[in-house]
């Protein structure tokens, strides 16, 4: 099974992705892609989600499942038996319980093996850097516009945030 | 036993006051509980176990949760030991009672609480202690000053120290161990208390405030209580005597000394740290108290996680409380309909809890835990009005209860589920728009409602409030306003949380308005209070019209004075979320103006600025503050009048009949104000 | 509230009446007026139709539509008044 979340950017099943995406991209993605009402979806958020209210009443189908503190996160993936799991990252959720980054980073890695999983952040941060360690790929889109000035706002976003691990097959697209 | 304070110090010491002679002496009890850990398949962790066994002491056992009973261990073993469970078990191990400060545990399983005699139910308001009281006033700026020059000392009389630092101290000490209270009230003393221990290493001289010459440190530090930030200072707590930082404390501050002496007794921790809580922490605490009292282990992580959703079904159940708008306008005779404490009253109706979620059954715990409060805090309700000495207590049982269940705060109560909190807003939804139906149904217009609360204006409110009582099974509170005004946003439509209005006892109600709200300068306060104190002698339309002229003139006086007017009067004061901005603004200069001054700022911290010059971002602490941006001062002078003089522009107004002036004043407020929405600090 | 995971929905109604705004300017001169009004409707009742509808849009159209037909009524009861009297 091949899901395509944005044009020319196709992710597989038992992928571990990580995307770092404007959030109409993610949203856009979300609401016109017949494939996922197909698939048994889950969607993971924290408290607060930036995503969640803009997506379509037709697109009713998955399943949400909100984390509030970051054990609660990792009780969520340990259990997720889904087709699609989407994890909206909660730049919160670490504060004081950082000491949870790599048994979480490990339950998104068994999460990746059979599932889709796809870990998404508007923004880099710390926190989101070191789980996705161990993603499969990361998928680092940036919104259309002029071409000088993505380039430098995607240059920007990695200078200002973290750099991201160097092992990693990194794909820009615009 | 009347306990004054506890601590566990390898053993738990309770100060034990001794009513007849009044004096305190310290009961040490040896006593080193256990954890409990529940491994959901132990097979994997035989090596753990043995481990434990052999190195720890660790038993077999069964426990009770909320949920039933466990099977498990007993580990006689520190957090540290907990954690390290947690970690070799990827996180499978469930682990209980590691967290339960270790004094309370002790006192919670013996039932016994401080603050209480033996014999008398600790839900009772009255608190009957003839406790010695001193308090201690130090004049230097806690803030800039590292040492002491003038305190005032309160025993019994006053006595004025002033002169050097050394000799200041070396006659406050002496003083303090001589009248040996029971109590000091402290402004600032958790600023001053560090201070004090190094001048005193320093000096060579003995701090006397602690009864066994030990401090105990609460740290520093900034964190999230209900969508801002706030910080505590770094505290040195005394043992066996009550140190009340009266400036910090919330608890003192709205409760008084009753209060913090009740929430100590309510959730068996000490009045020291009690007054150092938040009543969030406190509901927390109560709650963590009748688990162990009750016997039920205390989850160590919040990992109780929601049940998965389908998307449409979590949209629907993410609510909050139901809201009627109102039409902006100024109306006479109307009636707020309060219920008391509605949320936890909902819990306690409706049987909600963690536990009773799918099996209706069972007896909740948080429902048979709240219901002794709840009745409490109605009876105290109800017994301030004739006496006044039980407000304080009142006002603290209204606080922890307002928190029991707080959205943002359920991210740290330990018996809490989002799906409870959806009950409970699905319920005080139906509740609020049952109590409209019935107002309507009797002849009532409904104005405006929020939550818990319900504007009606129509025959008198007695049957009203008695109906709604009856059928809804809930206590409420009626309060009846001669006027109300119902102030507009921007683009026109009613606000929700801004008004004012005269109360049939003359007194005027305030809500959202600049003279309410806390960065507010003095000097726009004052002014807007005494516009209101003119507009409280009028009891109708007609008679706040009569006033108009008066009230125009407190305006133009405050025009006329403002540009000489003293600049501490027009200090903002801000409690700070963040240290760095985004934007170039206000906030962020008055910051970086503390900085440059060399005191250190931490988000949660009040600050007060005065705005020398707003475009170029220019802003003074108060304390070194000269001249002020007279335009940018007048204009948040002009947003106040536009509050106040709303109420004269707007003409009377029943129902339905408000529409027609707000349409026609949304233009006239929108050439006023020229804020962003969202930017200005008094424009909602 | 803080702490929602989705917008209110009197958060999302101005949204959307935010849009209809925008929309309206759109429009011809002569039109335009029409167009302001429909964005007032639009959040005239938006927090009483929150207690059925968890969506925005379904709100600002309940909204709209309720005021539409109690116009409606208004001006029929009118009419009748008229036709009645001589």
């Amino acid at each position: 099974m091949r899901i395509e979340i944005s044009k020319g950017i196709a992710l597989q099943s038992g992928t571990f992705n990580a995307v770092i995406a404007p959030e109409k991209v993610i949203i856009t993605a979300l609401n016109s892609n017949a494939d996922l009402q197909r698939f048994l979806f889950l969607f993971v958020c924290g408290n607060y989600s930036r995503i969640l209210s803009s997506i379509g009443r037709t697109s009713t189908n998955f399943e949400v499942r909100r984390a509030f503190t970051a054990h609660q996160l990792f009780t969520i993936l340990k259990e997720a038996s889904h087709t699609i799991v989407l994890v909206e990252h909660d730049p919160t959720m670490f504060d004081g319980a950082e000491t949870m980054i790599p048994p979480v980073a490990g339950a998104l890695r068994d999460v990746g093996r059979e599932a889709l999983l796809i870990l998404y952040t508007p923004a880099i941060d710390r926190p989101f850097s070191a789980l996705v360690r161990s993603a499969d790929r990361i998928f680092h889109i940036t919104s259309s516009g002029d071409p000088g000035s993505h380039r430098n706002r995607s240059a920007r976003t990695l200078r200002s945030g973290c750099p991201l691990p160097p092992a990693q097959m990194t794909l820009e697209v615009s | 036993m009347w306990i004054l304070d506890s601590v566990y110090r390898g053993g738990v010491d309770l100060w034990v006051r001794d009513r007849a002679g009044g004096a305190t002496t310290k009961v040490r009890y040896e006593y080193a509980p256990p954890f409990f850990l529940h491994l959901p398949d132990p097979h994997p962790h035989h090596g753990m176990i043995a481990a434990l066994e052999s190195e720890c002491r660790a038993e077999e056992c069964t426990f009770m949760t909320i949920f039933g009973e466990l099977a498990g261990y007993k580990v006689f073993a520190g957090r540290p030991v907990a954690e390290a469970i947690e970690q070799q078990t990827q996180y499978e191990a469930q682990l209980f009672n590691v967290d339960v400060r270790i004094d309370q545990r002790f006192m919670a399983e013996r039932g016994i609480v401080p603050c209480c005699t033996e014999s008398g139910s600790r839900f009772l308001p009255d608190l009957s202690c003839d406790l010695r009281l001193m308090e201690i006033r130090i004049h230097d700026d806690p803030v800039l000053s590292s040492t002491c020059s003038d305190i005032d000392v309160i025993f019994e009389g006053t006595e004025h120290l002033h002169g050097k630092d050394r000799d200041v101290l070396a006659s406050l000490f002496p003083l303090v161990a001589g009248c040996d209270p029971d109590v000091i009230l402290m402004p600032d003393a958790d600023t001053w208390m560090p201070k004090l221990q190094r001048q005193a290493r320093t000096y060579g001289l003995d701090m006397p405030f602690s009864r066994s010459g030990r401090y105990r440190a609460m740290s520093a530090r900034s964190y999230w209580s209900y969508g801002r930030m706030e910080h505590k200072e770094s505290a040195l707590i005394p043992d066996g005597r009550i140190l009340i930082d009266t400036e910090q404390s919330f608890v003192y501050r709205e409760g008084g000394l009753e209060g913090v002496l009740m929430a100590a007794r309510l959730s068996g921790i000490s009045p020291n740290l009690a007054s150092r809580f938040t009543p969030g922490t406190l509901i927390s605490s109560y709650e963590v108290y009748e688990a162990v009292r009750r016997g039920i282990a205390v989850p160590f992580r919040k990992s109780d996680v929601e049940a998965v959703r389908r998307f449409s079904e979590l949209k629907e159940a993410d609510r909050g409380g139901m809201m009627f708008q109102p039409l902006p306008g100024v109306y006479e005779n109307v009636d707020e309909i309060d219920f008391t404490s509605l949320y936890p009253s909902i819990i306690v109706q409706s049987n909600l809890s963690p536990e009773t979620i799918g099996h209706p059954e069972r007896h909740g715990f948080l429902p048979a835990v709240l219901a002794p409060l709840l009745a409490l805090r109605i009876a105290t309700k109800q017994m301030k009005k004739q006496d006044s000495r039980y407000a304080g207590t009142d006002s603290i049982l209204k606080w922890m209860l307002v928190t029991c269940f707080g959205y943002t705060g359920y991210k740290n109560a330990k018996f809490g589920r989002i799906e409870v909190h959806e009950g409970i807003t699905g319920r005080s939804r139906d509740i609020l728009m049952l109590t409209k139906d019935i107002a309507e149904s009797m002849g009532f217009c409904v104005l405006h409602g929020i939550v818990d609360c319900l504007w009606v204006q129509g025959p008198p409110a007695g049957a009203l409030k008695a109906r709604v009582e009856q059928e809804t099974g809930l206590p409420t509170e009626v309060e009846h306003f001669d006027w109300i005004t119902f102030l507009p946003q921007n683009d026109g439509a009613g606000s929700y949380n801004r008004y004012y209005g005269r109360m049939s006892d003359g007194s005027v109600k305030v809500r959202g308005i600049a003279a309410r709200r806390h960065d507010t300068p003095e000097y726009i306060r004052n002014m807007q209070r005494g516009m209101l104190s003119v507009m409280s002698g009028a009891a109708t339309i007609n008679g706040i019209g009569a006033v108009k002229d008066q009230v125009t003139a407190i305006y133009r006086h405050a025009v006329q004075d403002l540009p000489g007017a003293p600049a501490p009067d027009l200090a903002i004061n801000r409690r700070i979320s963040r240290l760095t901005y985004v934007h170039r603004c206000i906030e962020g200069a008055a910051v970086n103006a503390y900085r440059n001054e060399g005191v250190a700022v931490a988000p949660g911290m009040k600050i007060s600025y005065v705005v020398r010059d707003a475009r170029k971002y220019k802003v003074d602490p108060v304390w070194s503050t000269g001249s002020f941006d007279v335009p940018y001062y007048r204009d948040l002078l002009d947003k106040a009048w536009n509050e106040i003089s709303y109420a004269f522009t707007s003409g009377s107004s029943g129902c339905g009949e408000a529409a027609e002036s707000s349409a026609k004043q949304k233009t006239d407020d929108k050439d006023r104000c020229r804020h962003d929405d969202n930017a200005c600090p008094l424009c909602r | 509230m803080t702490g929602r995971s989705f917008a209110s929905v009197r958060q999302g109604v101005k949204s959307t009446a935010d849009r209809w705004a925008r929309s309206s300017r759109a429009l011809k001169k002569d039109d335009r007026p029409y167009g302001e009004r429909l964005v007032e409707l639009a959040k005239r009742h938006a927090s009483e139709a929150f207690y059925g509808c968890d969506d925005p849009l379904e709100a600002a159209v309940f909204s709209v539509l309720v005021e539409l037909i109690k116009e409606q009524e208004q001006a029929k009861q009118e009419q009748t008044g008229r036709d009645v009297d001589p």
